[in-house]
C-alpha cells in the first residue's frame, strides 16, 4: 500500500486522533501505535508532530489530559523517567469527531464522484 | 540508557522547545512529555538493533525534525502562554537587576544593589527637585525638611533591604542546610541577631525623622516589639519559599544548561 504523506494527512490528523481516543484514553505513543495499526503502516507521520495537534486539541477543549502516576511497565523504564500524559476525549471532542466523520463522508462523495473513485 | 544518549535525546527536545514563547511551567511539561516519547521510541529501536548509535539515529528520524516540530508547536500556543512568557521575561529582568545572583559575592551584590537603589532615589529626587523649582519655590525650610525625610526614608529602605536579603540568605542556610543537620539553636540565635540589627535600622530611621534621641528611646520598645513579632516569621517563610523555588527550578536549570550550538 502506498504511504500517505504528512501534507495529505494534515487536514485530517485531529479527526484521526479523536477517533483513536474514542476507543479509550491513551498517551502519545499509544496514539501513534493505534494510528499505525489502523493505517496498516501507510501513515507517514513523524511522531513528534502528533504533540502540536494534541496541544491544539487540548487548548480547544476537544481532549483533556492528566499526568500518569507511575512509569511501571514501560519500555526502558528501569528507574523513574519522564512521565507520560494520558489523553481522553471530552464531550466537545466527541461532537467534533461526529462532525469530522460527516464532513469526511461528504468530502469522499463529492471528490470521489468527480474523480470516479467513490467506493 | 547512558547519560550521553539521554543528553542527546534531551537536546533534540530542547531544540524544539527552547525557541517557544511560552512560560516555564508549560515548556517544562512539553519537554517532559516529548522526552518521554523519544526515550520510549529509543528503547524500541534499541531492542531491534545492537548498535546504540544506529538506534539513536532511528529514534531521532522517527521523532522528526526539531525545527519543524518547533514551528508546529508555535501554532499550539495560546495567549496565556505568550502572557506567561512576557511576564517571566519582565520578572527575570527585575531579578537580574535586584536579586543576589548565583556565585556573586555579598560585597558585590551589596554595592550593586545599593547602587541601583541610590540611582533610582537620585532620579526620584531630581524629579521632585525640578517640580519644586518649576513651581517657583526656593530651597526653603520645608524643602530642606523634605530632603531630610526623603534621604532618611530611602537610606533606611536601602539598608533594610540589603540586611533583609542577607538575613534571608543566612536563615536559609541555617534553617534548611543541605550538607549538615539543622540546629535549632543556630536558627534561633541567627533570627535574634538579625532582629536586633533591624531594630537598630528602625531606630536610626526614627532618629533621621525626629532628630531626637529622647524620642528614639521612647519608641524603641515599640520598634523592637513590632520587629520581633514580624521579622523572624517573615525570614523563615521567605527562606522556605526560596527553598521551594530552588527545588522547582532544578529541572528547568537542567534543560537550560544544555548547550545546543553544536
Amino acid at each position: 500500500m502506498q504511504s500517505i504523506q504528512r501534507d495529505t494527512l494534515r487536514g485530517h490528523l485531529e479527526s484521526l486522533v479523536l477517533a483513536v481516543l474514542e476507543r479509550s484514553p491513551a498517551h502519545g505513543l499509544e496514539v501513534i501505535r493505534r494510528l499505525e495499526i489502523a493505517g496498516q503502516g501507510s501513515l507517514a507521520l513523524k511522531e513528534g508532530t502528533l504533540y502540536p495537534a494534541l496541544y491544539r486539541m487540548e487548548a480547544g477543549g476537544l481532549v483533556e489530559a492528566e499526568w500518569e502516576d507511575s512509569t511501571q511497565g514501560r519500555p526502558g523504564a528501569s528507574r523513574r523517567g519522564p512521565r507520560r500524559r494520558i489523553y481522553r476525549l471530552t464531550t466537545k471532542g466527541k461532537r467534533q469527531l461526529a462532525r469530522g466523520r460527516e464532513g469526511f463522508r461528504e468530502f469522499v462523495q463529492v471528490i470521489g464522484g468527480i474523480l470516479g473513485a467513490t467506493p | 540508557m547512558n547519560e550521553t544518549i539521554n543528553e542527546t535525546l534531551m537536546k533534540v527536545v530542547e531544540r524544539a522547545v527552547r525557541p517557544l514563547r511560552a512560560g516555564k511551567v508549560r515548556k517544562l511539561a512539553m519537554r517532559e512529555e516529548l522526552l518521554g516519547h523519544l526515550t520510549a521510541i529509543y528503547a524500541e529501536e534499541s531492542e531491534r538493533r545492537t548498535d546504540e548509535r544506529a538506534a539513536l539515529a532511528a529514534a531521532i528520524e522517527r521523532f522528526g525534525s526539531p525545527a519543524e516540530l518547533s514551528r508546529e508547536l508555535v501554532g499550539s500556543l495560546t495567549w496565556r502562554d505568550h502572557w506567561a512568557w512576557f511576564s517571566e521575561r519582565w520578572a527575570a529582568a527585575i531579578d537580574r537587576t535586584f536579586a543576589w545572583q548565583r556565585g556573586e559575592s555579598f560585597a558585590r551584590f551589596a554595592l550593586r544593589s545599593g547602587g541601583v537603589i541610590a540611582a533610582l532615589n537620585l532620579l526620584l529626587f531630581l524629579l521632585v527637585f525640578m517640580v519644586v523649582r518649576l513651581d517657583g519655590d526656593r530651597l526653603d525650610a520645608t524643602f530642606a525638611s523634605f530632603n531630610r525625610y526623603t534621604f532618611t526614608l530611602f537610606a533606611s529602605m536601602a539598608v533594610s533591604e540589603i540586611a533583609f536579603l542577607w538575613a534571608v540568605q543566612s536563615t536559609y542556610h541555617t534553617a534548611f542546610p543541605s550538607y549538615r543537620p539543622r540546629r535549632w539553636v543556630a536558627v534561633a540565635s541567627g533570627l535574634a541577631g538579625w532582629t536586633a540589627l533591624l531594630v537598630l535600622v528602625g531606630a536610626a530611621f526614627w532618629f533621621g525623622i525626629t532628630l531626637s534621641l529622647e524620642s528614639v528611646l521612647d519608641q524603641l520598645p515599640r520598634i523592637a516589639l513590632c520587629t520581633a513579632a514580624a521579622l523572624p516569621l517573615a525570614l523563615l517563610l521567605t527562606a522556605w519559599a526560596t527553598k521551594q523555588s530552588l527545588q522547582q527550578n532544578q529541572p528547568y536549570e537542567r534543560w537550560s544548561r544544555l548547550a545546543l550550538d553544536e
